[in-house]
């Protein structure tokens, strides 16, 4: 669970362009939207395409999706769970 | 100071929306556009803050104070019009319609794959989806969330007749994330202003002589999804016709990332200045479009 919360902080960082941040910059368990990342919904299109393209999870509940981004910890047990690549 | 932004409501209350309707059901639309003076004359005054954004757009565009004056007026009559013609179609009435350039258009709606087309507030946007919308292939219209609730009511029945949805924006909420997602993903087709203030993130373009913020979130959400993009204008002409005028913008992904949305977005604006000056009277953006509150992003 740690490698792929590890590999996970990076694709985020990548996808998200934050060219200034380390995985070790950002803490698995605060929130992503609002405080904490405070990612806007704009990073919440490219975590969607993230999780997509990289595990082949399509997200298409609002409610089911914001629940998942809650954290980056959360998103990892859900790819764990649901991955299909 | 920045002024206070358009707050992205059909003026009206729900009563004045529903006489509408039946006014034009009962007298013609010819009368109903006469009966407006009346009440443009009345709202000249009654909405200094409107009144001022008009004029500032005209005053931009380089007309001296006086003839500013006039073409506000000028400008409101269009879209008293317009706002007329809106209610006309939601009572069942329908206009010539002049399309140029839209084989890019079918050509999309007969693909599988999903596109955006991306309109603005010079002339009647909307006139396109109701008379171009396919059976085959949805378009979702993305909305703001405080229009008042009869525009939306009424609007919403007559778009779904032509097999048009809406995805509604509502300020601090990523809902509407998800279903733009999932629609582009089934094929449809995302109608979006590029002109209007959608959160409080803006993209500094340079428009009509001067610095104007665009919504950085309308152009990052091109970038970001990388689909067809085809601008849209549609421009009323006289005798009840509206023409159509399309073609396709493209991300420049030689640039960084970060730089494609801004990119685009001054495409845009380019081409919404070209536009808005060839037609100044459908100009319909009343307020201080180069001075409104916003965050630049870089």
């Amino acid at each position: 669970m740690e490698q792929l919360i590890e590999q996970l902080k990076q694709q985020i960082i990548e996808s998200l362009n934050f060219e200034d941040m380390t995985p070790a910059d950002i803490d698995a368990d605060a929130p992503l939207f609002g405080e904490g990342l405070g990612l806007d919904s704009i990073d919440a299109l490219e975590l969607i395409m993230l999780l997509d393209r990289e595990y082949g999870i399509k997200l298409a509940d609002p409610k089911a999706g914001k629940a998942i981004f809650k954290s980056v910890r959360i998103m990892a047990e859900y790819i764990q769970a649901n991955r299909t690549k | 100071m920045a002024e206070q932004a358009w707050n992205g409501q059909t003026g009206g209350t729900h009563w004045m929306q529903r006489t509408l309707v039946g006014l034009i059901r009962c007298v013609g639309i010819q009368a109903v556009y006469g009966i407006m003076h009346l009440w443009l004359v009345w709202y000249v005054f009654a909405r200094p803050d409107v009144t001022r954004g008009a004029y500032i757009f005209h005053r931009r565009r380089g007309r001296n104070r006086f003839l500013a004056a006039i073409d506000v007026y000028r400008s409101y009559y269009h879209f008293g019009k317009v706002i007329i013609d809106r209610f006309a179609v939601y009572s069942g009435y329908r206009f010539d319609i002049v399309a140029e350039h839209t084989e890019r258009y079918y050509d999309k709606m007969n693909s599988h794959a999903g596109f955006i087309l991306l309109f603005s507030h010079l002339g009647n946007s909307e006139m396109a989806a109701y008379s171009m919308a396919t059976p085959g292939k949805r378009m979702n219209i993305l909305a703001f969330g405080g229009e008042t609730p009869v525009v939306m009511e009424e609007r919403a029945k007559v778009l779904e007749k032509n097999n048009i949805g809406m995805i509604v924006v509502n300020p601090g909420d990523i809902s509407h994330i998800f279903e733009i997602n999932e629609s582009l993903n089934r094929g449809e087709v995302l109608a979006v202003a590029g002109d209007r203030r959608m959160g409080d993130k803006t993209i500094d373009c340079t428009f009509m002589g001067g610095t104007a913020p665009l919504p950085a979130g309308v152009f990052q959400l091109c970038a970001a999804i990388r689909c067809p993009i085809l601008l849209t204008f549609v421009l009323k002409e006289p005798k009840n016709k509206y023409h159509i005028y399309m073609e396709e913008l493209h991300i420049n992904t030689t640039l960084p990332r970060a730089k494609q949305a801004a990119d685009l977005a001054q495409q845009y604006a380019s081409r919404l200045e070209q536009m808005a000056l060839e037609h100044p009277y459908e100009w319909f953006n009343f307020f201080d479009f180069w001075n409104q509150p916003h965050k630049a992003v870089k």
